[in-house]
């Protein structure tokens, strides 16, 4: 049975985000669920569908489609354990939208959580530890590549090369994700920041400072996708638009491959739409480093190739700006949620309650989520506005 | 999937002439899998050779993990040895130094190269360097050994030294021996970043 209304976002959830060591992803997952049912105005027997998207890497307590059973909930319609590394959260929402429209469930609760701070070690140990010995990957680890940071420094040091970009567009970006973090109580680094500060704290990787790199927290979120008139107070935010883009960039020589290729996903977007970039109020975008900023702003089509850069630092991209982008602190100073750090956000934007980091009038957004190195894009257009 | 076997070398052998010694760089605890998927990689560095991938029908260079063609679609691949020249695509210096894994206390290089196999590889430096080579700059390869499996190593040409540790035989890119190895490169799942 076909649902009534044209699925839409319904509920959300957060637990609270920590910085130190403690829970595991099932319980954090469990939080997240009741809260966003909760927020919806329902309950576990009002959902009929259940996506779980758990972090990558080898991780023996990583969130899976047990979750359905641990997490109290009764006969489902849909169940999936949703996997495309970091650009899930995004997808989640796509294949609830779609399920909903299809007839194949009326309610579908989409789920992260992750616990990467662990006792005894920080994430950076967790990461450096990730990744096995075989493969192209084993081969890296061998050579010093240990964790993330190294992998999209390179990324960084290419793209300068290529744009024409220095340390002062990571700095901007820092600095602007920063300001919007201010006004994010959930953001677990609400401390002023400035270009003194970003160029005093620790170098990881060049050209990658700490202040470049996402902050790991455990935690978890949870959305309702509903079809389904649902009694909570918040608006609709509906699914618009969606696109996904998986560029096969070989690394080979010479040629780029360290990014490109995602546009499609966001062109794709807008013309389900049936908008354009001008109509976009805030984007929010996956930003696990400052340089993916930069770099989505330029493969999206949001500014021109080659002046991301240029528009952070003239302050477009902050608070009071005209290109709003990760206005709760992104990943870099709010929380790093993977996927679900962007779309939290937007829904918290299309609702009006960000507060005191509210971007007045706002009613579309883009949320990018990516993948892998930028090998997988997922985009969603929410809009308080239905497309029908 | 059927690499040539005309030759067999064993996946694990020791540096020519230091078997024992520590890397420079990183603990043994992170050697690669030598018998895994990359075995004909190893077992060539193993020889001093650089061994790479190709598709065995059209020739193009492949990526190391490529187990079908994206030129034509065969999934017959062909390791061979390679010309050990290339220059620097991308670079940074690693300041992080995890505790156990990292053995250095100064920052170490990581470039990604440009071969003129057509292939890129990821690698750190031959010996211990603070600084970071230039976008572009040539560099040639040499080999490193991390827990007794020799990996491929950048060798910055005008500031150091190749000497002990490079092999002195360069491979020739259509040297005939060494085209193949002895196990069949397995698909693997691995984790490829976040
Ligand atoms: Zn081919």
């Amino acid at each position: 049975m076909a649902s009534s209304l044209e699925p839409a976002v319904v509920g959300l959830g957060l637990t609270s985000m920590s910085l130190s060591a403690g829970g595991v992803p099932v319980d954090l997952a469990i939080e997240a669920v009741a809260g966003a049912l909760a927020d919806a105005g329902l309950t576990a027997r009002d959902v009929d569908g259940l996506l779980v998207n758990s972090s990558q890497g080898v991780r023996p307590d990583r969130l899976g489609v047990a979750l359905a059973r641990q997490g109290g909930l009764g006969d489902l319609r849909l169940l999936e354990h949703v996997e495309i590394k970091g650009a899930t959260a995004v997808a989640m929402i796509q294949r609830a939208v779609l399920a909903i429209r299809a007839g194949l469930a009326s309610t579908v609760v989409c789920v992260f959580a992750d616990a990467p701070l662990r006792a005894g070690g920080t994430s950076g140990s967790t990461y450096a530890h990730s990744g096995g010995s075989d493969g192209a990957r084993g081969l890296e680890r061998a050579s010093g590549v240990l964790g993330s940071v190294p992998t999209y420094a390179l990324l960084a040091s290419r793209y300068f090369a290529v744009s024409g970009g220095d340390p002062e567009d990571l700095c901007a970006v820092a600095v602007s994700t920063r300001a919007w973090a201010l006004g994010n109580p959930d953001a677990v680094v609400r401390k002023p920041l400035d270009a003194e500060g970003y160029f005093a704290s620790r170098m990881i990787s060049t050209p990658l400072r700490v202040l470049d790199c996402a902050r790991p927290v455990n935690g978890a979120v949870a959305l309702v996708v509903s079809g389904e008139a649902t009694p909570g107070p918040a608006p609709r935010i509906h699914v618009r638009g969606m696109g996904q883009a998986h560029p096969m960039r070989r690394r080979r020589a010479p040629g780029e491959s360290w990014f490109g290729g995602g546009r499609a996903a966001v062109d794709g977007a807008l013309a389900m739409a049936g908008l354009t970039r001008a109509d976009l109020d805030v984007v929010e975008l996956y930003d696990p480093f400052s340089v993916v900023t930069l770099l989505l702003l330029e493969e999206y089509g949001l500014v021109e190739p080659g002046q991301a850069g240029k528009v952070v630092r003239s302050g477009a991209t902050a608070p009071g700006g005209d290109l709003p982008v990760n206005t709760g602190g992104g990943q870099l100073s709010g929380f790093y949620l993977q996927g679900m750090t962007p779309l939290a956000e937007a829904v918290v934007q299309l609702r009006g309650t960000g507060g005191a980091r509210q971007v007045p009038g706002a009613s579309t957004a883009l949320v990018g989520g990516i993948g892998g190195r930028g090998d997988h894009h997922a985009c969603l257009i929410l809009d308080l506005e239905p497309s029908r | 999937m059927s690499p040539n076997t005309d030759a067999t070398i064993p996946a694990v052998l020791a540096a020519p002439d230091a078997p024992d010694a520590e890397d420079w760089l990183v603990d043994a605890a992170l050697a690669p899998l030598a018998d895994g998927s990359l075995a004909p990689l190893y077992a060539g560095a193993a020889a001093g050779e650089l061994t790479l991938p190709f598709c065995a029908t059209c020739g193009l260079a492949l990526e190391l993990e490529q187990r079908a063609c994206d030129g034509c679609g065969a999934t017959d691949i062909r390791w061979r040895p390679v010309e050990r020249a290339g220059t620097v695509h991308a670079v940074t210096l690693v300041h992080r130094r995890e505790p156990g894994l990292v053995r250095v206390t100064e920052p170490y290089p990581v470039v990604d190269i440009e071969l003129t196999s057509g292939h890129r590889l990821i690698m750190t430096t031959l010996t211990a360097t603070g600084s970071a080579p230039a976008i572009g700059r040539p560099v040639t390869v040499g080999f490193r050994v991390v827990g007794g499996v020799a990996v491929p190593a950048a060798v910055l040409s005008t500031t150091e030294s190749s000497a002990p540790s490079e092999p002195s035989d360069a491979a020739t890119p259509d040297s005939p021996r060494a085209t193949g190895t002895a196990p069949a490169p397995v698909p693997s799942e691995t984790e490829v970043s976040q």
